[in-house]
């Protein structure tokens, strides 16, 4: 049986693994060929050329430093709610912290566009400041600036580090703090000395994960930069690569990030399997707070974290309806949503029903396809005893950030005819397979190597062949993962930016593009309305996805 | 070592009330035994501070030690889960205890050494905790919580995650350590009354959250004070009333299975001294090395009984010896 198992699993691969080589492998060869090889030789000279600009040192020092401090700062936010979330049973928790997993289905554009709508200098904050201190300069000056990536980082990524902590510290068992307390140790020695040593793994996991995706964050830096001095690898690339036009520069840059990415990714991976938590504690460690304090503590981290997660949200919706143009006057207004659906002529939202249309057939099909793809993958690692390596590799598409896919995707295009079938939309959508790929398949992967084996065994000895146990059997059980890993790779195709921009060259328009467009011609009013819809969708879907995650836990 | 006594305390839950006053005298070995969620473990945390007394009292020898921080009742604690710290050696987890009481490092490492001993696990100071066995875990936890010689020692449930064979093998091993620490006072909770019975001073058995009794070992098991006790504290047939008497002052009898004799043929017992049953049923015969205990159907009611031969004939008549008969009117014994 073992050896048909293998068969099965094996041949149900080969097609996925194939594909995978087409869309992620080819690019990179690409990419990796072009910054390696010239007149066909092997030469280290572009690269090397690349890392001897102080130039391109100083953007490489100011990419660690941004992704370091980001790291840090999401964490040092984090940490504190964690230990409220983890440690007390108030109202509001469980919602609060759904919401919180609402940053893993929030396309990055939408965040800067709340910034600029509510950090900006005519923004949300701003006006109400101007108003009670009764000035015409704005206060806080954020935007363009060192401070505005920071903030729009840690706004992005400390609902990740709030999520991935609370959830470990929260399955703790008390006895070993209570052991401590008992012994006469305070407080604070029991947390330095009991607590953080088990806690401290998931930290730095964490920390690790949102530094990769700061390293390779994009469309934030390009837009809340604003500046030479606040340039990125990533934005670096896109600029070598789309504005000066030179793709040898371009490849060879990408090297470093697709090096630097690689190491995060593997030190990511080895210390979430190295530090997988072995407590199954399964008496709560929540308890009613006691204490005023703590009740005040809490109340005053939920009214932060709202302020700081939901202003630039609803600020995108307000806006949507509010005019600030000289020509339109200023007031409320339905104008935008009239002009996007074609009730009033406009040039500015003219495409935005196309777009809406483009990124809802771009997201069903990449989601399909990489769906698809990561269910063969996840059922035939699951089944190998060593499946790490092969895990690893089906993972690689995470350490090579989506603009440097993207100029492997723009170095292949050079290859094929303008009028060619995969110019355009199609390179989009195996752009965006590649990208949602790694996340499809660590949204499957666990379930299927939880699930119990005898299970199939059981089924094998009822004479059910090995095809038809693992369609009757095996599938049907993880149905709810497998709608929730194509609605999360629905939603991220649906925000997708960086790729799409790299690739799009006026052919394609999406709903992220459009806003991107928009805010470029400081169309605010349009943007948000554009804003708005993506906000629904992101929502409906992370709702369903919620709903999902329920189910399948029942 | 000191008195542990527990004056009309009460912690109220929407959906559970604990409401007990016991003691457990210094020196004793206490164990503190009910069904689940009758707050068994509740006692150990409210003694340990680990939940908040709401009304009454917990007096640690002369000291109430109701409001008094964790940190400051001296009281030592096994957990269910053992409740190491495995970033820790084996050496370091008994050493973090004496880390809070000013010691010389030549006195805590003699200290150490007299625990592991104590333990029987000398050679184990560098092992790490992940790879001892449940019963060395269970022997570290227990030299950690005496490390700092407490007042009172609280054991909760520190066998259950253990086999069969390791449970008899350690409970045997935490009395005699009870034993050669000075006869600490100890308060051991734990859901098996077998264990209860065989290592403990005195037992208190707690229903709903309730003392239903408080008695030595013999006492609870040949004169138990209400129905429950019985039937909890081991082998018994409640039979009702009625199918024997008129008699108003008592509902239900209760016997356990040694004062059941079986008879295939003639009796030749005294029929005065015994409550005869004819025509019983043998349901099964479980064989227990140097006995059977039979269960038997009388009038579809269940009685259980020990027997030295495992009874032949499918009908059987039933013995009971009258004066090991408890009489019990809504659920209270009566005399």
């Amino acid at each position: 049986m073992k050896e048909k198992r293998f068969d099965y699993y094996t041949a149900i691969s080969i097609l996925p693994l194939l594909i995978l080589i087409l869309v992620f492998f080819l690019p990179l060869y690409q990419n990796l060929r072009m910054a390696f090889i010239e007149e066909g030789s092997f030469t280290i000279e572009r690269v090397e050329e690349c890392f001897q600009s102080a130039y391109n040192r100083q953007i490489l020092l100011f990419t660690l430093k941004q992704a370091a401090l980001s790291s840090l700062f999401s964490i040092l936010f984090a940490l504190p709610g964690a230990y409220l979330f983890s440690n007390y049973r108030f109202t509001l928790r469980k919602l609060i912290l759904s919401i919180s997993n609402l940053c893993f289905f929030l396309p990055s554009i939408l965040v800067v566009l709340g910034f600029v709508i509510f950090y900006g200098n005519s923004g949300v904050l701003n006006t109400l400041l101007m108003k009670m201190m009764k000035t015409s300069e704005p206060p806080l000056k954020i935007l363009y600036s060192f401070k505005a990536i920071i903030l729009a980082h840690v706004f992005l990524n400390f609902p990740i580090a709030l999520s991935l902590i609370t959830d470990t510290w929260s399955h703790l068992s008390q006895n070993q703090e209570n052991a401590s307390l008992s012994m006469g140790a305070s407080g604070l020695g029991t947390f330095i000395r009991v607590t953080l040593p088990r806690i401290l793994p998931v930290i730095l996991s964490a920390a690790l994960l949102i530094f990769l995706f700061c390293f390779t964050s994009f469309s934030i830096i390009l837009v809340l930069g604003g500046g030479p001095q606040f340039t990125t690898i990533e934005v670096e690339i896109y600029r070598l690569n789309n504005i000066v036009l030179d793709q040898e520069k371009a490849a060879a840059l990408s090297v470093y990030s697709f090096t630097m990415n690689l190491i995060c990714l593997t030190i990511y991976l080895l210390f979430s399997s190295l530090f997988k938590n072995k407590e199954k504690n399964r008496i709560s460690r929540l308890r009613r707070p006691t204490s005023r304090l703590t009740y005040l503590a809490i109340s005053l981290y939920i009214l932060l974290m709202l302020i700081f997660f939901f202003s630039p949200l609803v600020s995108i919706v307000w806006r949507s309806f509010y005019s600030t143009s000289q020509r339109y006057g200023t007031g409320y207004t339905t104008r935008a949503y009239r002009e996007l659906f074609g009730l009033e002529s406009s040039i500015a939202l003219a495409n935005t029903l196309d777009a809406i249309m483009n990124s809802i057939q771009i997201a069903i099909l990449s989601a399909c396809v990489s769906t698809i793809i990561s269910l063969c993958l996840a059922l035939w690692i699951s089944k190998r005893r060593k499946g790490g390596i092969f895990e690893l590799l089906s993972m690689l598409p995470m350490a090579i950030s989506s603009v440097t896919l993207g100029l492997g995707y723009s170095i292949l295009r050079a290859n094929i005819s303008e009028d060619s079938i995969l110019s355009g939309p199609v390179l989009v959508i195996l752009a965006h397979t590649v990208i949602i790929l790694p996340f499809c398949l660590r949204t499957l992967l666990p379930v299927l190597r939880s699930q119990n084996e005898n299970k199939l065994n059981a089924a094998y000895t009822m004479g059910y062949g090995v095809m038809k146990a693992s369609f009757d059997i095996e599938i049907p059980t993880i149905k709810s993962s497998i709608i929730r890993a194509f609605i999360f790779a629905f939603a991220l195709s649906m925000g997708e930016v960086n790729a799409t921009l790299t690739l799009a060259r006026g052919k394609v328009s999406t709903l992220p593009l459009q806003i991107y467009r928009l805010i470029n011609s400081y169309n605010y009013q349009s943007a948000c309305a554009v804003g708005t819809i993506l906000i629904t969708i992101t929502f409906i879907v992370f709702l369903l996805c919620e709903y999902l995650f329920r189910e399948g836990e029942r | 070592m000191s008195e542990v006594r527990l004056e009309n305390v009460i912690v109220e839950y929407p959906d559970f009330k604990l409401d007990v006053s016991f003691c457990a005298k210094e020196g004793e070995f206490v164990s503190v035994i009910g069904p689940s969620g009758s707050g068994k473990s509740t006692i150990l945390s409210l003694i340990a501070g680990l939940i908040p007394v709401q009304k009454g009292n917990i007096i640690l020898g002369e000291r109430d030690i109701t409001k008094e921080k964790i940190q400051k009742r001296h009281v030592g604690i096994v957990f269910q889960d053992y409740a190491l710290f495995e970033n820790m050696n084996v050496a370091r987890n008994i050493l973090y205890a004496l880390k809070f009481h000013k010691m010389s490092r030549k006195e805590r490492k003699e200290t150490l050494s007299l625990l592991l001993s104590l333990v029987d696990l000398e050679g184990f100071e560098k092992r790490k905790i992940a790879t001892l066995s449940g019963g060395q875990c269970q022997r570290v936890a227990l030299a950690r919580a005496l490390a700092t010689s407490p007042e009172v020692l609280l054991l909760d449930e520190p066998l259950s995650a253990l086999d069969a064979s390791l449970r008899r093998h350690l409970k045997n091993e935490i009395r005699r350590i009870h034993d050669h620490a000075g006869g600490m006072t100890t308060i051991y909770v734990t859901h098996d009354i077998e264990e209860a019975m065989s290592i403990s001073d005195r037992i208190v058995i707690i229903k709903d959250g309730k003392v239903e009794m408080n008695a030595k070992p013999e006492e609870i098991y040949h004169n138990p004070a209400t129905l429950f006790t019985a039937t909890f504290s081991g082998d018994g047939t409640a039979l009702p009333a009625s199918l024997f008497s008129d008699n108003s002052n008592f509902d239900t009898i209760f016997f356990r299975p040694e004062a059941v004799r079986l008879n295939e043929g003639q009796f030749h017992g005294d029929f005065e001294m015994h409550l005869c049953l004819d025509y019983c049923s043998v349901l099964s015969a479980e064989y227990l090395g140097s006995k059977y205990l039979v269960r038997l159907d009388f009038r579809g009611h269940e009685i259980k009984a020990e027997t030295f031969e495992r009874p032949s004939s499918k009908y059987v008549s039933v013995y009971i010896r009258k004066p090991m008969i408890i009489f019990f009117k809504d659920g209270k014994r009566v005399d």
